[in-house]
């Protein structure tokens, strides 16, 4: 089951990877954090991402105000939330939360649009974990409506903030005159700014120590080194077969993701707070289970799976998984290596560190369709586990190195 | 203008000319078809003679005796002759009958630099010839085993088919089956290659030409790597890992005897990708005529002289070399990687003892990109170098037998990253690919064309402390026929 790299077609991205190849080497200089990061590139933005970047950053664009993508999407903390004590995140109502571990926007511009690829027989591409937005604009699209997060009653509100906003000048410039005059048109107009700010280089630094070790530019340590050689040995770690470690043929840098999705057997996260939703939210209470791709496409061999991250700066994005069970690498490193071996816990409802704790992991949130063939077993003992982490957290964006 | 291309068109002339001279006039039957046809007709002849002769007999009997004994005995004389030239063209059905069985024995020699199975078809008179060679082995990792596994393995078998269709023009193949099935899974290892596929044109001694896919003529395996011609039940990791073996690529070229004992061969062909370059060498840039990009060319030529003052000797050498670029990107340039492979070797057979040694150079251009683009260490240079030394000693133990028992040693040092593009990251050496083999064995051969192959390989990386190779007994045997 070894997913192929896939390539993006719009010529437009293309343009813009060649680009962000560029910008390993010219944006590490002057970059400290990710946030400064945004800052320094705007000026390098035509009208219409500077547009989407307006769009981005404004909390008045939820109801009510006080959310924006980049509350959820956060520059600092590699644009996820920066609340990391709670697994998933608030909605613009603060005691309304997602049931979902919020993704990075990093990289995403490189999904392929929604797909199944009959050759390799998988669903590909995509955003959301579920892939059930085809493309960054669809995606664009959501959060606006959903309850959950910034929770628009409906488009014409979103719209009405915009014709509202110290930018509207900006939206008429980029989109005509008659921008604003369908509401329909205009919020799709919104998501349309919104992906290209997406597209935009910042959202692809490449400036992970990697980068810099693909480049000859940084030294690995014999710990990463080792790191490495265990990520990509099918008989070891086996990772690279879903989280592609080599530049793509068209010298894209690694992504770190096929853009396939799978079922890795991940328990259910006691402390999700969507199960403490009213019945009215989430009818099912603790029985609800996330079939992800398998509720997006409504085929039942598709059930609990999500889509593959690109691990790029995962050191620095905890929780991880869909509901965000794991809180650390080395949590997850063990229930890769450990999950078929060690025996199912006795109760359910047990978080990563009590299962750690009792040697045990959890039953599966969706036992169908579980990945055995890649991992669960793979023997990893704690001097490779360690190594594994030290080459992970080579991974994270703005490495700074002395020359 | 004239003056230049007259000559040529008489050469062109002439070597098409001789190209489409026949082997030998008509004269025997071809097919059996056609010897039977002509059994059968001479049968009737016999037959006809015989009433004849009945006839004569009867008329002679009432006619007067005198003229009896001369009609009788040129009678006689006709039939006695049939009868030996049906008896002979019987025989010669018989022959061509067990010979699509049994192929009369053929003489086992190189030609050409092939291998002596793979030579049988320039032996051969025209028509078809079938070779071919096989060998399996158990290898069991003795130390240093990490993750592998001990395994037994069919490695090969192999089905030469040459074809004769004049003199002057043959084909000739060598198909491969690898590691026993291509099936699904578990079996999936296997392979199916045609590891050459030519078409020779004898025009002169000095310059034939060969068309098709070419094995590239480097070193000692890669032109002949029947088993019972080499040390050990693997070939020799220089001759895997520095010289690609089997190296095979689409191209034309020349071949032939220049002067006495002075033979060369030269190609054009599809150059190598450098895309499937990688830490252990250029092997993967192979382009085995299996839709091989061709956007830059390779040449390729190799001399080799057997001084017939010291029977048994033979040295030589080959270049290689070639732009492996292949018009693709590398991190958003392109680049030609320009490519070099250079090697020589000498080979002593004498009274038992046989002697080699074989060393090799390579070069890689723009190997700092190629190594960016491909995420691990691209040599930019790269040398093996290993010698051998084989004694039979049945002639000691047995003195009359015509078996073979012969103890060797072999010593190879080889890197494929001899010299790294840069010293950090990416670019920085990686010494897994420096590696030391010490290697001893035993070769038994009860015929010629059988051998039975026992070794045991003490192999060395210069990170052996933290990342060994593993070291291996091997247990074999091989064939040709």
């Amino acid at each position: 089951m070894k997913h192929t790299q896939h390539q993006i077609n719009s010529a437009q991205l293309k343009f813009s990877m060649n680009w962000g190849i560029g910008l390993i080497f010219l944006t590490t200089a002057c970059v400290v954090n990710a946030g400064e990061l945004v800052a320094a590139k705007t000026s390098a933005l035509t009208a219409k991402e500077k547009l989407g970047q307006q769009l981005f950053f404004d909390t008045n664009l939820s109801t009510p105000v006080g959310q924006a993508c980049a509350s959820c999407h956060n520059p600092k903390t590699f644009f996820i939330d920066p609340d990391k004590n709670q697994p998933t995140s608030d909605g613009a109502l603060p005691h309304l939360k997602g049931n979902r571990n919020t993704p990075m926007v990093l990289y995403n511009a490189f999904s392929p649009p929604f797909h199944y690829d009959s050759k390799e027989g998988l669903y590909i591409g995509g955003q959301f974990l579920d892939g059930r937005a085809a493309t960054l604009a669809e995606q664009a699209k959501g959060p606006f409506l959903n309850p959950l997060e910034m929770a628009n009653p409906d488009k014409n509100t979103v719209v009405n903030k915009v014709r509202k906003a110290s930018y509207a000048k900006l939206f008429i410039q980029v989109y005509g005159t008659n921008a604003f005059n369908n509401a329909n048109s205009a919020y799709n107009k919104i998501a349309d700014a919104l992906a290209a700010f997406e597209r935009t280089p910042i959202f692809r630094p490449f400036t992970s120590k990697y980068d810099y070790f693909l480049a000859g530019k940084a030294k690995f340590t014999d710990q990463e080194k080792r790191g490495r050689q265990l990520f990509e040995d099918e008989n070891k770690g086996n990772c690279a077969a879903c989280h592609p470690s080599r530049p793509a043929e068209d010298g894209t840098p690694p992504l770190f993701t096929d853009f396939s999705y799978d079922n890795l057997g991940v328990p259910q996260n006691p402390n999700n707070p969507f199960y403490q939703l009213p019945s009215r939210l989430n009818p099912e209470g603790r029985k609800f289970v996330d079939k992800g791709l398998g509720g997006v496409v409504h085929e039942t061999a598709e059930n609990g799976k999500f889509k593959v991250p690109t691990l790029r700066n995962i050191a620095k994005t905890e929780p991880y998984m869909h509901n965000g069970y794991f809180k650390t690498l080395e949590g997850i490193t063990d229930f890769y290596s450990n999950r078929d071996i060690k025996p199912v816990c006795k109760k359910a409802w047990v978080t990563e560190a009590d299962a750690l704790k009792q040697g045990c992991w959890p039953k599966p949130e969706v036992t169908q369709n579980v990945n055995i063939n890649e991992l669960g077993e793979l023997n990893l003992n704690t001097e490779e586990i360690k190594a594994l982490v030290a080459f992970l957290k080579t991974l994270t964006d703005g490495y700074k190195t002395n020359n | 203008m004239n003056m230049i291309i007259k000559p040529l068109k008489h050469a062109i002339l002439l070597a098409c000319v001789s190209l489409t001279t026949p082997a030998y006039a008509l004269d025997k039957p071809a097919t059996m078809d056609e010897m039977w046809q002509v059994i059968r007709a001479q049968q009737k002849q016999i037959d006809e003679l015989r009433n004849q002769h009945h006839a004569v007999e009867k008329s002679s009997n009432t006619d007067t005796p005198s003229s009896e004994p001369v009609a009788t005995k040129s009678a006689n004389t006709d039939v006695k002759n049939l009868e030996r030239k049906t008896d002979v063209l019987s025989q010669e059905v018989e022959k061509l009958r067990t010979n699509l069985a049994i192929p009369e024995e053929a003489k086992y020699k190189s030609a050409y630099g092939l291998g002596p199975a793979a030579s049988k078809i320039y032996a051969a008179g025209k028509g078809l010839s079938i070779g071919g060679y096989g060998q399996a082995s158990y290898q069991a990792k003795v130390d240093d085993k990490g993750t592998e596994s001990d395994n037994a393995d069919l490695e090969r078998i192999v089905l030469y088919a040459g074809y004769k269709f004049t003199d002057h023009i043959l084909f000739n193949s060598e198909i491969e089956f690898e590691h026993g099935t291509t099936g699904e899974g578990a079996e999936e290892k296997g392979e199916v290659s045609v590891e050459f596929a030519a078409l020779d044109f004898f025009i002169n001694q000095k310059a034939n030409i060969r068309a098709g896919l070419v094995l590239m003529p480097m070193g000692f395996i890669n032109t002949i790597h029947e088993p019972p011609f080499y040390f050990g039940n693997n070939r020799p990791e220089v001759e895997q890992r520095i010289i690609p073996s089997t190296w095979r690529e689409v191209g034309v070229g020349l071949f032939g005897e220049l002067l006495p004992n002075l033979t060369y061969t030269t190609y054009v062909t599809n150059a190598l990708n450098a895309k499937e370059f990688g830490s252990s060498g250029i092997r993967e840039g192979r382009g085995s005529g299996t839709e091989a990009k061709a956007e830059s060319f390779g040449y390729i030529a190799r001399l080799d002289y057997a001084p017939p003052q010291i029977p048994g000797l033979s040295v030589g050498g080959s270049a290689y070399v070639g732009n492996s670029g292949q018009d693709q990107t590398f991190v958003g340039k392109k680049v030609d990687a320009f490519t070099q492979l250079y090697e020589g070797h000498l080979q002593w057979k004498y009274r038992g003892l046989e002697f080699r040694a074989l060393g090799s150079w390579g070069s890689i251009g723009n190997a700092d990109l190629l190594s960016q683009a491909k995420g691990e260490v691209i040599g930019s240079e790269n040398f093996g170098w290993y010698t051998e030394l084989g004694y039979d000693i049945m002639p000691h133990l047995f003195a009359n037998s015509t078996q073979y028992l012969a103890p060797f040693f072999r010593y190879e040092r080889l890197d494929t990253v001899a010299k790294a593009p840069g010293s950090i990251g990416v670019l920085a050496d990686d010494p897994h690919q420096d590696w030391e083999i010490f290697q001893v064995g035993l070769q038994y051969k009860p015929i010629p064309n059988v051998v039975v192959k026992a070794d045991y390989r003490n192999r060395v990386a210069k990170d052996e402390n933290t990342n060994p190779l593993s070291d291996d007994f091997n247990l074999g045997f091989g064939f040709i026929f």
